[in-house]
Formats: structure tokens, C-alpha cells, sequence
């Protein structure tokens, strides 16, 4: 077979499965810390296997939508991986490439980026997959290039890079019903427009949305797109809410399957909202749901994301968490992890910035339903890695005493909790600003006390259940060696650091 | 299937140094009662700040809009691509210029368009 008129691609930090670990993914987002950049990456982000054509046997599930909508479409497309795009240069007419983080803009990348002051490794191989002979090579002969993703936006913040690199198109949203015609227009050297934010009224319908035609990362699979939250400033809420039914879900986790992936992670903004009624978790549909994939999938399974209120109402009204847990989940594992947003533990920002995010509880008790969903959790198995923001527009140092004062009821449970910032995109430019204005002395408290409880749940989690596979020994001996790096620098640096915020 | 910039709303951004103020003059107007309904707007823009840096004044109208499906087309930095623009779009889009470039205003008037002007000073 020769090469493919269309191809598709990422960087390495996104071509890897991260050894069937997506949360060792996380390491691809902060520069290589105590140790040397090879095997940081070769821990994060390891080579995934391909065929001769440089197909690779997992790829991230967006760029398998777009393939799959294109190879629906007569198109001849496939995801192939950077190190084998020289072997399409031929063929290739259009390049599209996709990324969660191109930039480095997104967190927690911004935040490693500016703490450490140096660039993550997910925006230096993006660089150098732009950089590579291949794609420059590729530009050279006409080829149009295309990107899009969650991160598109950050293009709007590299100008340079965009004309440097010949960029035609951005594209920023739910790609279905506009990536056929746009590719379409790229083949006939139609002009092209620069930047695409595709609108709610543009979002696909379910029968729009194909069906994956190789393996997605871990088995990950789409159950519902759109939150029923109704969060003002937030896009997803304004897209049509559609769960994805059964026998679609079904039929991608046998892609999957047949592709040798023996995993499956649930994507949702909620996992346990599938099926909902309103914000209010249903157990039929949950259990139908878990109970059709738990008797495909061998492996383990995961959620990608939850909420805390949910959690909480579903085990409280129905004892659907412990259900679903001692019932189907852990038949065939023994945890399983997901992330949530705590965001603030302060009642006040929470009224503030997320008012929905408590419902069907009121934003007063927010800190009470993120202990309760974190002994639920820790109750059946669940471990979760929690994201925490400091520094929103509205924080008063008050919210912040709270937040570090009420971090205590959340020791017992096991967790790992992310303090993030939020940084305005102007500061970006300038982490020196963020370093001597952005972090005050209070974030620091709240910071310690992150650090200290995921420290010592880690060890916890890296004893009883993660990385135990013995294969994964190297792994998991990196991970030892940078949790002991971590510990010994903190403990060195911290004073100094405090002194510092405090003149 | 329907190409994404069929049925949509033109706007004709013209603009050098006061960028930002036009682009924020379309977006209020997106989100005004005049244009209720339109869900979906492309972006024509003639600016001499160049292509690709032509979008930069455009960060916020991109980024603070959650609701309506944009698309952004640059067609170049003369009066003579507005000219070209505007044989093609004629009245059927809504035209907002940067006050300070009278020669690309001159040829609106040619065609008896009369856009919305941003001023240099007090707006």
C-alpha cells in the first residue's frame, strides 16, 4: 500500500498510551524535573507501537473521530505516527494535527512552566514536530496544514509560530460537520479560512458522530458529549446534551477490543450523569452502562471525569456508587480512578464561579459535598485526582485561610489533589510577574498542604494498587525516584520560598 | 451536508492601529438585538497589520464569544482588496471601519455603503 492523501498526526507526548497509565500522561505537561528529559519522557510518554506505514495501534480518541469521519467520507486517511510522516510525503496533500496542548497554555502546563520557569516537554515536542524535517518538508510541497482541538485558541496567541509554520486553518469546537467539506476545499486548493470556532447550533447530532475505526488511547470511549449544569460561562453547557447510546458505546469498545486493547476509560464531563435526569443521576442507565462494558472488558475500567455532587446524590439516593463499584466495576480490579474538580472549598467563590457545580446541593454546604463524595470515594475504591485553582479573579485571602483550613477533612481520603492557578493569558508572557505577584503567602499554605497530602497518599496508592503490573517495574521505580526528588526538594526549597512571599 | 459558511452573516471588519475597538464593536453587534436569530458569522477582514497578525485585535472577539459559530477570512491589506471584497458581498453584510483610514473608507462611499466607523479618539 503507498502512503495517505490525508494524514493525520500528533506529537510523542500524545502518540503513547503511556504505558495503558493515562495518568502518567500528566508528567508530558512539566518539563523534566530531577530527571534527565529521555527518561521523563520514556516514563510519560513511551513510544507506541505502529505498523510499517507508522500506524499506530492506539491513538488519542479526537484525532479517531476525525479519521474515522474522513474514512466514512471516501477519503484516504489515516493517523499516522511523527517519527513515519517522511514515508507519506508523497502522497500527503493535507496534514492535521491535534493536540490537548500545543502551547503549553492550558493547565497544569502554565503552571509547571511558570514555577519551574522552564518549558514543559508537551510544548517542546510539539516544536520539534513542527521543526521536523517532515512537516517542513511537507510545506514545502504545498501540503495544507489543519489543526484544531481543545487548545486550538492558543494559536491566537502565537502569531509567529502560525505564519512560521504555515498553518492554514484552525479549527476550534466539534469538528464533525465541518471537517469533510473543509478537507474537501484543502484538496481543491480552494481558499481557506484562517479560524473556525464552530458554534452550538454546528454541534453534530449522534448520527453525525462516526464510529472510531482503531484502537483509542487505553480504550477510551465517548458516553455523552454537553453538561446539563448550565454554567453561564462555559461553552460545553451551551451544546445539545446527547448520551451516546449503548450499542454505539458498544460497538467502539469492540473496535478496541479487536484491536487489542483489553481497557475501557467512560469519557463525560460526568460519568455519572449519563442517563440523568436533569443533574440528577439515574441508577437504570448507569447500570445497564457499566454492566455492558464490564462484560466486554477485561481490563481495567476508569471514568474520566466526575463530579463531586454527583458522586454524592448517587450514593446517597440510590447507593449507586457502591453498587456500581462492588457489583460490576471491581469484579475484575481492584480501584479505579477518575478525575474531579474541587476547584475552591470556600462557599463564597463557589457561589461565585460555579454555582451549578453543587446542584442539586446548595453552594453554602460546597465544602461538606466535597467530603462526603471524598469518603464515598475512598469507601469504594475511587481514587480520585482532584484539581484545586487558586488565584481566580474574585479570590479574597479569606477564601484562600478557608480552603487551606478545610484541606484537613480531606486527609483521610485517598486523593491527589492539583492546586492550579489561574493565569490570564497576558501574563503568560511575563512569568516573572507571575512568580513575584500572582502567588501571594496564603497560596502557599494551600500548596504545602496539596503537596503533603498527594506525597502521602502517594506512596499509599503506589504500595497497595498503581504501576503493581511487572512489567511496569522501571516505571514504577522512576515514579519512587521522583516522588523521594520531589520530597527532598521541597523540603529545601520551601523555607527559602516562604521567606521570600513574605518580605 | 451544508458547507459552514453557507447561510451566514457577513461582517467586513476594516481596521489598522484601532483593531481592538472594531472588533469589539462586532461583537456587540452579534450579541445585539439587531442581529438575533444569526447564529453564524463569517469574518472578512482587509487590514494592513498583515496576514497573520491581522487576528491578533481579533483574540477577544474569538475568545469571549461562547455562543455563535465564527469563521475568519483575511483578505488582504490594500483598498483594493476591499474594493474586491465588497464587488463580491455588496450590501449584503455589515461593514465596520477604523476611522483613521480614509482611503479604504472612500471606496464604501463609491459603492454606497455606509459602514460603522470607530474612532481614533473618543470612539
Amino acid at each position: 500500500m503507498k502512503g495517505f492523501d490525508i494524514v493525520i498526526t500528533t506529537d510523542r507526548t500524545m502518540m503513547s498510551n503511556h504505558h495503558g497509565k493515562e495518568f502518567l500522561g500528566f508528567m508530558a505537561t512539566g518539563p523534566a524535573i530531577g530527571i534527565p528529559e529521555k527518561l521523563w519522557m520514556w516514563i510519560a510518554a513511551p513510544k507506541i507501537k505502529t505498523d510499517s506505514l507508522g500506524r499506530p495501534k492506539e491513538a488519542s480518541y479526537g484525532l479517531r473521530k476525525v479519521e474515522a469521519k474522513l474514512i466514512d467520507a471516501g477519503f484516504n486517511a489515516a493517523i499516522i505516527d511523527p517519527d513515519y510522516l517522511h514515508k507519506h510525503l508523497d502522497t500527503m496533500k493535507v496534514l492535521m494535527i491535534g493536540h490537548h496542548d500545543f502551547f503549553a497554555y492550558g493547565p497544569p502546563s502554565n503552571e509547571w512552566w511558570m514555577i519551574t520557569g522552564r518549558e514543559p516537554v508537551n510544548r517542546v515536542y510539539f516544536r520539534k514536530l513542527m521543526e521536523s524535517p517532515a512537516v517542513r518538508k511537507a510545506k514545502e510541497k504545498g501540503v495544507k496544514i489543519i489543526v484544531g482541538g481543545p487548545a486550538a485558541w492558543q494559536w491566537l496567541w502565537e502569531l509567529d509560530l502560525w505564519r512560521k509554520w504555515g498553518v492554514d486553518t484552525v479549527v476550534d469546537g466539534e469538528a464533525e460537520k465541518i471537517i469533510v467539506d473543509l478537507v474537501d476545499k484543502a484538496l481543491n486548493n480552494e481558499p481557506l479560512p484562517h479560524y473556525i470556532y464552530v458554534g452550538p447550533s454546528d454541534s453534530p447530532s449522534i448520527d453525525e458522530i462516526p464510529i472510531i475505526k482503531g484502537a483509542s488511547v487505553n480504550g477510551l470511549v465517548e458516553i455523552m458529549r454537553g453538561c446539563p449544569r448550565g454554567c453561564k460561562f462555559c461553552s460545553v453547557t451551551l451544546r445539545p446534551l446527547r448520551y451516546i447510546p449503548l450499542e454505539i458505546i458498544e460497538r467502539e469498545i469492540r473496535v478496541n477490543l479487536e484491536h487489542g486493547v483489553k481497557a475501557a476509560i467512560l469519557h463525560s464531563e460526568d460519568v455519572l450523569l449519563y442517563g440523568a435526569d436533569g443533574i440528577k443521576p439515574r441508577p437504570d442507565p448507569l447500570i445497564k452502562l457499566h454492566e455492558m462494558v464490564r462484560k466486554l472488558v477485561p481490563g481495567p475500567l476508569a471514568w474520566s471525569h466526575s463530579s463531586l455532587a454527583a458522586i454524592k446524590y448517587a450514593e446517597e439516593e440510590h447507593k449507586l456508587v457502591s453498587k456500581l463499584m462492588n457489583d460490576i466495576i471491581l469484579t475484575k480490579q481492584s480501584f479505579m480512578g477518575v478525575e474531579v474538580g474541587i476547584e475552591t472549598l470556600s462557599p463564597r467563590l463557589a457561589k461565585i464561579i460555579m454555582p451549578g457545580k453543587s446542584a442539586p446541593y446548595s453552594p453554602e454546604v460546597w465544602p461538606d459535598v466535597v467530603e462526603d463524595a471524598f469518603r464515598i470515594m475512598h469507601e469504594n475504591y475511587i481514587i480520585p485526582a482532584a484539581t484545586i485553582i487558586l488565584g481566580l479573579p474574585e479570590e479574597t485571602p479569606e477564601d484562600v485561610a478557608f480552603m487551606a483550613e478545610n484541606l484537613d477533612r480531606l486527609r483521610p481520603y485517598r486523593s491527589i489533589i492539583v492546586p492550579m492557578f489561574f493565569v490570564p493569558m497576558g501574563v503568560l508572557k511575563n512569568r516573572d510577574w507571575f512568580r513575584k505577584s500572582l502567588v501571594q503567602p496564603e497560596h502557599i499554605e494551600v500548596m504545602k498542604k496539596c503537596l503533603f497530602h498527594t506525597l502521602y497518599w502517594a506512596n499509599d496508592i503506589m504500595n497497595k494498587f498503581y504501576l503493581k503490573e511487572p512489567y511496569l517495574a522501571p516505571v514504577r521505580l522512576g515514579i519512587k525516584l521522583f516522588i523521594k526528588y520531589v520530597k527532598w526538594k521541597v523540603n529545601k526549597i520551601l523555607p527559602e520560598l516562604e521567606a521570600r512571599l513574605r518580605k | 451536508m451544508v458547507w459552514i459558511e453557507e447561510n451566514v452573516f457577513p461582517i467586513v471588519l476594516v481596521y489598522g492601529v484601532n483593531g481592538e475597538r472594531v472588533a469589539s464593536e462586532a461583537l456587540a453587534k452579534m450579541y445585539s438585538n439587531e442581529l438575533r436569530g444569526i447564529r453564524k458569522f463569517v469574518i472578512h477582514v482587509v487590514s494592513p497589520i498583515g496576514n497573520i497578525y491581522y487576528l491578533e485585535p481579533l483574540r477577544d472577539l474569538i475568545r469571549n464569544n461562547v455562543s455563535y459559530t465564527i469563521i475568519v477570512r483575511y483578505h488582504g491589506d490594500l483598498p483594493q482588496d476591499l474594493e474586491k471584497l465588497v464587488n463580491e458581498l455588496g450590501n449584503n453584510a455589515l461593514y465596520i471601519i477604523d476611522q483613521d483610514m480614509p482611503e479604504y473608507r472612500s471606496i464604501l462611499e463609491k459603492y454606497g455603503i455606509e459602514p460603522i466607523t470607530i474612532g481614533g479618539g473618543g470612539g
